[in-house]
């Protein structure tokens, strides 16, 4: 099963990312399911055409209970993606590392997997692993690789960094080792080779390149990914072609 | 207020459960936790402490380890412990702190056993759960790292496994010796008891059973295990007085035979006006061993709030909320139970039945054995 988490600086486009890839698998035959693991809940926006899912915490915290079924924390999005958000506590209390967790746990109780028995999950993480709660994704049965995405941007390589280092220290934890990098194209100066060279220095593969598109904006507008609005576009075809190699190293038991 | 106990008492924790199932399988079991879990444990729910050496420690976590993720502490302290009492495993427990924060037990033990070889495991606790759900998964981890396949030669009598012992459920030798006399008298063998009086080989060798008896709830996640990955059938029940005994021995012949599981329970309960408080299995078998022994229908109302709730009848019931039980056992004319539910049963009579998971020790010495026994003087 390909089992991949997505980290990233905030807003440098890891919902984007990870929903285009999850509804390229699905185009790709695959059975998908994406959760998003972050207290804004918009990670599946763009598989749902703007009908979003009931978030595993905000049902909690409505309903004062746990959901009972798979039923009432999760919707089906483009191409069959089962979709589920985490969710989090209200803003500026609580903990939304500990609603990851729970979220999980809960999930397992669920029996998600067994019950859905996907071909892909992924996983699109809030930001840095800042804490135990960011870096639940990563941990043993759960996601198997990490994609780290980033721009050229001084500040979203300094967060790459920060997800590469953390991801170093759990190396004895048989956790989650990092697959590679998606450079997503904010057109900065040199970018690429700054990517570049963010990459070797780090030992890391670039394993897609994401253009500047205003496709992606376009079909966001419309509450859909671009593999949902043109397959045949270039930007799409990144999606596509990162869905492929991530399925050829699936089958070769990479 | 639901959910309190304003007179009555709580069942021990998710983590005296782990501690007490495995204390006697020499490995070291540790509760990552501040300090206080280890002194409920061995104040209120050991019996076993004095007598018996067993290595059970806290980590002695921190706020500031807490704070800031600071597991290497914890992770040196195993790795240096470990080298220096040489454990044949190594069980880690989360108490509720490190449970809220999702301190990764399982990469930690991971760690560990990647430096010094020695089998570790971490079982699922958040100290707030019941010791049943403490107890029932230390032993199917325990099962799951140590169990090894069949490798006897057919034997002729029939090789029973007792599952679900701990003294949480049992806490006097006697209750052991009376059920290893029990499968003795009946022309069975006793392959393994998990939990007392036993040894890290009784779980090596629990696949050469012909038949599991679950005695506790705390047995059950065992014996499905046992049954799914080796088809060894479980009879539920625990063999009180005479008449439920003869009805517990046929239904382990019954099952060994037709790879079938047996609620022993099922067929011998009536309604009536007699309560039993507490755990499931074993309240369910002492109804029957009542009605088959005396002709005394009694229900159950079980208290925990955890375990085998299949066994119940319909006008059995389950109810950890003091104020609901207390209205609910105005019902009934007699009440078995712990000495401590007796402040909310008014001037009903009742009859004192000791339970270590509810009152630790303070009863222990007046708990009778019931166990293939004559039922006469209950």
């Amino acid at each position: 099963m390909i089992k991949i988490a997505i980290y990233g600086k905030g807003g440098i486009g890891k919902s984007t990312v990870t929903s285009n890839l999850s509804a390229a698998l699905a185009y790709l035959g695959k059975r998908v399911i994406q959760i998003g693991c972050d207290p804004k809940a918009d990670s599946t926006a763009n598989l749902l055409s703007g009908n979003p899912v009931f978030p595993v915490m905000n049902y909690m915290r409505d309903y004062d209970k746990e959901p009972e079924s798979l039923k009432e924390i999760s919707k089906v999005g483009y191409g069959g993606v089962l979709c589920i958000e985490t969710g989090g506590p209200t803003p500026g209390l609580g903990c939304a590392g500990r609603g990851i967790i729970t979220t999980f746990s809960l999930l397992e109780e669920l029996k998600l997997f067994e019950t859905f028995k996907p071909d892909a999950v992924l996983y699109d993480v809030l930001g840095d692993v800042v804490c135990g709660g960011f870096a639940a994704p990563i941990r043993e049965g759960l996601a198997s690789k990490i994609i780290i995405v980033t721009s050229g941007e001084k500040m979203a390589l300094y967060a790459a960094n920060n997800i590469n280092s953390a991801v170093e220290n759990f190396k004895e934890r048989s956790y989650a080792n990092v697959r590679g990098i998606v450079l997503n194209r904010r057109n900065v100066l040199n970018e690429e080779e700054k990517v570049r060279e963010f990459a070797t220095s780090h030992n890391l593969e670039i394993i897609a390149d994401i253009p500047r598109s205003d496709d992606i904006i376009r079909f966001e507008d419309e509450g859909k990914t671009v593999i949902e609005g043109d397959p045949n576009l270039p930007v799409s075809q990144s999606f596509l072609n990162l869905a492929k190699l991530l399925i050829k190293e699936d089958e070769a038991g990479i | 207020m639901n959910q309190t106990a304003r007179i009555i008492s709580i069942y021990a924790a998710d983590t005296s459960g782990v501690c007490s199932a495995l204390y006697e399988y020499g490995g070291m079991t540790v509760i990552h936790d501040a300090s206080g879990c280890n002194s409920t444990y061995t104040t209120h729910d050991e019996p076993r402490w004095y007598d018996k050496k067993s290595m059970m420690f806290i980590s002695g976590l921190t706020e500031k380890d807490a704070v800031m993720g600071n597991d290497d502490r914890l992770i040196n302290d195993l790795i240096i412990t470990a080298n220096e009492l040489k454990p044949a495993f190594i069980a880690l427990c989360a108490s509720p702190l490190p449970a809220m924060i999702g301190t990764d037990l399982e990469a930690i033990a991971y760690a560990v056993e990647s430096e010094t070889g020695i089998p570790s495991f971490a079982v699922k606790t958040n100290g707030m759960n019941s010791y049943i759900y403490g107890v029932a998964n230390a032993f199917l981890d325990i099962a799951k790292r140590f169990i090894k396949d069949d490798t006897t030669d057919k034997s002729d009598s029939l090789r029973v496994n007792l599952l679900g012992m701990t003294p949480l459920d049992f806490p006097k030798k006697e209750s052991y010796l009376s059920l290893v006399k029990f499968i003795k008298d009946a022309g069975f063998e006793s392959n393994a008891c998990v939990g007392m009086e036993t040894s890290l080989s009784e779980i090596e060798s629990l696949a050469n059973a012909d038949v599991n008896l679950i005695v506790s709830s705390s047995g059950k996640l065992l014996a499905d295990y046992l049954y799914d990955e080796y088809n060894i059938p479980y009879v539920k029940g625990v063999p009180y007085g005479i008449g439920f005994a003869e009805k517990i021995k046929e239904a382990l012949v019954t099952a060994s035979e037709t790879k079938e599981n047996i609620d022993a329970t099922s067929d011998f309960r009536e309604e009536g006006n007699v309560a039993i408080l507490g755990e499931s299995v074993m309240s369910t078998s002492l109804a029957s061993a009542l009605l088959l022994d005396k002709g005394i229908k009694a229900n159950v109302l079980e208290t925990v709030g955890d375990g085998d709730f299949d066994i119940l009848k319909s006008f059995d019931m389950s109810c950890d909320d003091e104020k609901i039980l207390e209205n609910e056992l105005k019902k009934y004319d007699v009440i078995i139970g712990d000495p401590l539910f007796k402040p909310i049963c008014a001037d009903k009579k009742y009859i004192e039945l000791p339970h270590e998971a509810f009152s630790g020790r303070c009863f222990t010495k007046n708990a009778p054995n019931l166990i293939y026994t004559s039922l006469e003087d209950f």
